[in-house]
C-alpha cells in the first residue's frame, strides 16, 4: 500500500499490474504455478500433437488425434465456446443494474462483471484458435471480414467488439477507483448503451452460427438464440455470484449489499424458469404429434442417448438440477443464507454446463446428414487443450479481479465512497 | 442523490432514444444496394480471376504455375524415398519419376453459357462403388485416412430416407435395397459457401463449386452447412501414393492436399473444363450416371430430364441441388429373382 500513484492511465496499468500480480499471498502465487503449470501444457499437445503438421509440417499428429471426424466435426471446443458466451454475455447484467438502473449495491460490484466478461471472451477466442485448422490463416484472414454472409464473421466482429469494450470498462472503472473518485456518468452512460446490445448480441450471433442450418434439423429452430440467451443469464450471474460469496469470504473489509445477492438470484431463478420452458416446448415440438424423422432421430440421441450414453446424461442433469434450482430459490429459508445462495449457484452452473456445452453440439451431428451414426467421446488431446485454455481463462480472471477488488476496496470501503 | 438517479436514468433514454431514431433512419433511408455492397465487400472475381479471356496470365494462372513447382517438389521428395527404398532402377521407381514429371496443374476457367449437372438412375445403380474407388485414384485423394469424396449408402426399397442407412455393407446389389451414391450435389444455393467465414469455397460459372486449398481456414463450418454430408477434412498430413498420382491437376481440384483443410467432390474440374467426362460417370458398369450441360439441348442430361423427369435428395434443404436422382426404365438386379432374365418393362 506504500507506493504512490499519479493521475495518468498508465499508471493506472501499473497499478494494475501491481495489485493483480505483485502483491499476492502464497496461495495465490501457488494457484498462478499451478495454472500456468496447465497452460503450458496445453499449448505443448496444441503445438505438438494435434497442429504438428502446421507447426512443425510433420507427418505425425494432426486434427486426427482429436476424435472429431467428417462426421462430427465439431466437439468439445465449440461446445464450451458455446457455455463461455453465455457466461461473457450475462457479465453485463451487474453493469445494467448499476449504470441504466442507478442501483447502488450494484455500482460496487459492477466492475466484476466486466471481468468476468474479459476472462470468458479470452477463453472463447482461444478455444476457436485451437479448434480451427490453421491458425495463422485466421490471423491474417478474419480480420478483413471477407465474407459478411458468414455468421463467423459476425461472430468475430461481436467478440472482438465486446472483448474491447470490456477492457476498456475495467480501465476507466480501475481508473477512477484507484483514485477514489466516483465513475462519471459521461463514461457509464454511453458504455452501458453500447455495451449491452453488443452483450445480448454476441449470444444471439453465436446462436444464429447454427439455428439457420438445414443441415442439422435440431438446431434450425428459431427457438435456439432465446433459449442460449436465457440459460446465459442463468448460468453468467450464478458464477458472478459465487465470484461475490467468495470475495467476501476471502478479502478482508469487502461486503456486499444484499439486495445484490436477491436481485441477481431473482434474475438467475427467472432465466432458468425461462431455459426450463424452451426446453419443454422443444420437446412438444418433436415428440407430441410428428415431426421431421431426422430431427427426431438427432433429439432421440439427446434425450435417450441410445448411441451416446453421455448425452442423455447431460440432459437430465440439466432438467434435473435446473428444476432442483428453481425450487430451492423459491424457499425463503434457503434462498436466504449463505449456504443457500452457494448451493443454488452451484446447482444453477452444473446445470446450464450440462445444457449449454455438448448436449446442444453434438447432437447436431448425430445422426449426420448421411443418416451415420458415429459415436464422439472427447480424446485426451481435447481434454488437455479444453483444460489449457481453462487454465488461461481462469489466470486472466484471477489477475484481473484481484486488481478491481483492490480497487473497489480503495473507493468504497477506504475511501469517499464509504460515506454515502 | 434522488435526482442524481432521475438524471441518469433520464440521460440513458435519451441517448437509447436518439441510437434508436439513427437507426430507424440508417434503415429507411439507406440505399438497399449500396448496402449490400458494403455487406459484401469481396466479390468472388475477386477472390478468383475468372474466365476474362485476357491476354496476361490471371491471378489464379499465375498460382497454378507456382503450384506446378510446388506438386513437383513434394512429388519427387516422396519419389526419393521411393527410388532410396526400391532402387533406382525399380519399375515403381520409373512409374514414380514419370508421373512427377508429367505433373501440369492447371487454372481452366469455366466456359461462359455452361451449366453443368449430374443425374443418376437409381434402378441401374448396383452399388459397387466402382465410382467412388475411381475417384480416389483420378483426385489425388488421401490413401490413409480412407478419405472418399463419394460415399455409397444402401437404404430399403420400402422407405427412401437417407436415415439409418448402411455405408458398410459388403455384398451387393441385393433385391430389396436401392443404392444411392452421394457426393456434392452442386447446390445452386449452397450454404457452404454462404458459411465460409474466409471465402474459400465458392460456386463458379459453370455450377462447380470448389474450395480454395490456400485460403481454406479449416475452421470446418461448412462441413457443418452441409446437408448432404459432402465434404472431407484432411485430418492429417496427406499420404500421396507417388505411383497411383494423377500428373493432370487443377489448382481447385486434386492438387494434393495440404493438412488441415477442406476438400469435396469438383465433378473433375481438371477432366471436364476441358470437355471430359468425371471418373466416375466414366468408370460406373452400369451407365447409371448422366454427365452433361444443362444449357444445352442435346446434352444427355437434358434428355434424361425430360424423358424421365428427376428428384432431388432432402429437398426440402432448400439448396436447390443440381444433381439429380431418378428411377430409369430397367432395373438391376431384376425385381423377379432369375438370375441373366432382363428387367420386366
Amino acid at each position: 500500500m506504500a507506493r504512490e500513484y499519479g493521475d495518468s492511465i498508465l499508471d493506472t496499468i501499473k497499478y494494475i499490474i501491481d495489485e493483480g500480480l505483485l502483491r499476492g499471498s502464497k496461495a495465490f502465487y501457488l494457484a498462478v504455478l499451478g495454472l500456468l503449470l496447465m497452460a503450458a501444457y496445453g499449448i505443448y499437445v496444441w503445438i505438438f500433437v494435434q497442429h504438428a503438421p502446421i507447426f512443425l509440417g510433420s507427418d505425425y499428429g494432426g486434427l486426427l488425434m482429436t476424435d472429431l471426424t467428417d462426421s462430427v466435426a465439431w466437439g468439445m471446443y465449440i461446445s464450451f465456446f458455446v457455455f463461455w458466451v453465455g457466461v461473457a454475455a450475462a457479465g453485463i447484467v451487474f453493469g445494467i443494474a448499476a449504470y441504466a438502473f442507478g442501483h447502488k449495491g450494484f455500482k460496487k460490484v459492477a466492475v466484476l462483471g466486466e471481468v468476468q466478461a474479459i476472462a470468458a471472451i479470452v477463453t472463447v477466442l482461444l478455444l476457436i484458435v485451437v479448434d480451427v485448422g490453421r491458425p495463422l490463416r485466421v490471423m491474417i484472414l478474419m480480420p478483413q471480414l471477407p465474407n459478411l454472409h458468414s455468421m463467423l464473421d459476425w461472430d468475430f466482429l461481436v467478440l472482438t467488439g465486446y472483448l474491447v469494450l470490456n477492457l476498456i470498462g475495467f480501465l476507466v472503472t480501475v481508473h477512477y477507483y484507484r483514485r477514489d473518485l466516483p465513475l462519471p456518468a459521461k463514461f457509464t452512460v454511453p458504455f452501458i448503451i453500447i455495451a449491452a446490445p453488443f452483450a445480448i448480441g454476441i449470444h444471439t450471433v453465436t446462436a444464429f452460427l447454427s439455428q439457420a442450418l438445414t443441415a442439422r434439423p435440431i438446431w434450425n429452430s428459431p427457438l435456439l438464440a432465446p433459449r442460449y440467451v436465457a440459460t446465459a443469464f442463468a448460468s453468467g450471474p450464478a458464477i458472478l455470484l459465487l465470484a461475490l460469496v467468495m470475495a467476501e469470504k476471502y478479502v478482508k473489509g469487502f461486503k456486499v449489499d444484499p439486495d445484490v445477492y436477491k436481485k441477481t438470484l431473482l434474475v438467475i431463478t427467472g432465466a432458468l424458469v425461462v431455459g426450463l420452458y424452451f426446453t419443454l416446448s422443444e420437446a412438444h415440438e418433436i415428440y407430441w404429434y410428428t415431426t421431421e424423422a431426422w430431427k427426431k432421430a438427432q433429439a432421440n440421441e439427446l434425450i435417450f442417448g441410445y448411441h451416446l450414453p453421455y448425452l442423455a446424461i447431460m440432459f437430465w442433469l440439466w432438467i434435473a438440477f435446473g428444476v432442483a434450482a428453481v425450487i430451492l430459490a423459491l424457499i425463503p429459508r434457503v434462498r436466504n443464507t449463505r449456504a443457500g445462495l452457494l448451493l443454488i449457484s452451484v446447482l444453477t452452473i452444473i446445470a446450464v454446463v450440462n445444457e449449454k456445452t455438448m448436449s446442444i453440439v453434438i447432437p447436431a451431428y448425430i445422426p449426420d446428414p448421411l443418416g451415420r451414426y458415429i459415436p464422439y467421446y472427447p480424446s485426451a488431446t481435447e481434454y488437455a487443450i479444453t483444460l489449457g485454455v481453462h487454465a488461461i481463462g481462469i489466470l486472466v480472471y484471477l489477475i484481473l479481479a484481484k486488481a478491481a477488488i483492490s480497487a473497489i476496496m480503495r473507493h468504497y470501503f477506504q475511501g469517499s465512497g464509504a460515506h454515502h | 442523490m434522488k435526482t442524481r438517479v432521475d438524471e441518469t436514468r433520464r440521460n440513458l433514454l435519451k441517448a437509447a432514444a436518439v441510437a434508436g431514431g439513427a437507426s430507424l433512419i440508417s434503415f429507411v433511408a439507406v440505399d438497399k444496394n449500396k448496402l449490400r455492397a458494403v455487406l459484401s465487400p469481396v466479390s468472388l472475381d475477386e477472390v478468383v480471376g475468372e474466365a476474362e479471356a485476357a491476354e496476361a496470365p490471371s491471378e489464379l494462372e499465375r498460382r497454378a504455375a507456382q503450384k506446378t513447382e510446388e506438386m513437383k517438389r513434394i512429388c519427387n521428395a516422396e519419389a526419393d524415398k521411393l527410388c532410396a527404398a526400391k532402387g533406382e532402377d525399380s519399375p515403381e521407381c520409373r512409374e514414380a519419376r514419370r508421373r512427377c514429371e508429367m505433373i501440369k496443374v492447371k487454372a481452366t476457367p469455366a466456359k461462359p453459357g455452361v451449366r453443368f449437372a449430374m443425374a443418376l438412375d437409381i434402378n441401374k445403380c448396383i452399388g459397387c462403388r466402382r465410382c467412388a474407388y475411381a475417384c480416389v485414384m483420378e483426385n489425388n485423394t488421401d490413401r490413409e485416412m480412407g478419405i472418399e469424396w463419394i460415399k455409397v449408402v444402401s437404404v430399403p426399397r420400402e422407405e427412401l430416407e437417407i436415415l439409418n442407412t448402411d455405408w458398410k455393407y459388403k455384398e451387393a446389389p441385393e433385391k430389396e435395397m436401392v443404392y444411392i451414391p452421394m457426393a456434392c450435389m452442386h447446390c445452386e444455393d449452397p450454404p457452404c459457401t454462404m458459411v465460409c467465414p474466409v471465402a474459400a469455397t465458392f460456386k463458379e460459372p459453370d455450377g462447380i463449386v470448389v474450395v480454395d486449398y490456400d485460403r481454406c481456414i479449416g475452421c470446418r463450418y461448412c462441413i457443418t452447412a452441409c446437408p448432404y454430408g459432402a465434404r472431407r477434412f484432411n485430418w492429417r498430413k496427406p499420404k500421396v501414393l507417388v505411383t497411383e498420382l494423377n500428373p493432370n491437376m487443377h489448382i481447385l481440384g486434386n492438387v494434393i492436399r495440404q493438412p488441415h483443410v477442406v476438400e469435396k467432390c469438383t465433378w473433375c474440374i481438371q477432366r471436364t473444363r476441358d470437355g471430359g467426362v468425371p471418373a466416375c460417370v466414366e468408370v460406373c458398369p452400369v451407365g447409371a450416371r448422366v454427365f452433361g450441360d444443362l444449357n444445352d439441348p442435346s446434352s444427355p442430361i437434358r434428355r434424361v430430364l425430360e424423358e424421365y423427369g428427376a428428384f432431388v435428395l432432402k429437398p426440402e434443404a432448400g439448396t436447390k441441388p443440381r444433381f439429380f436422382y431418378y428411377f430409369g426404365p430397367a432395373r438391376t438386379p431384376p425385381a423377379e429373382g432369375k438370375e441373366g432374365e432382363a428387367g420386366k418393362e
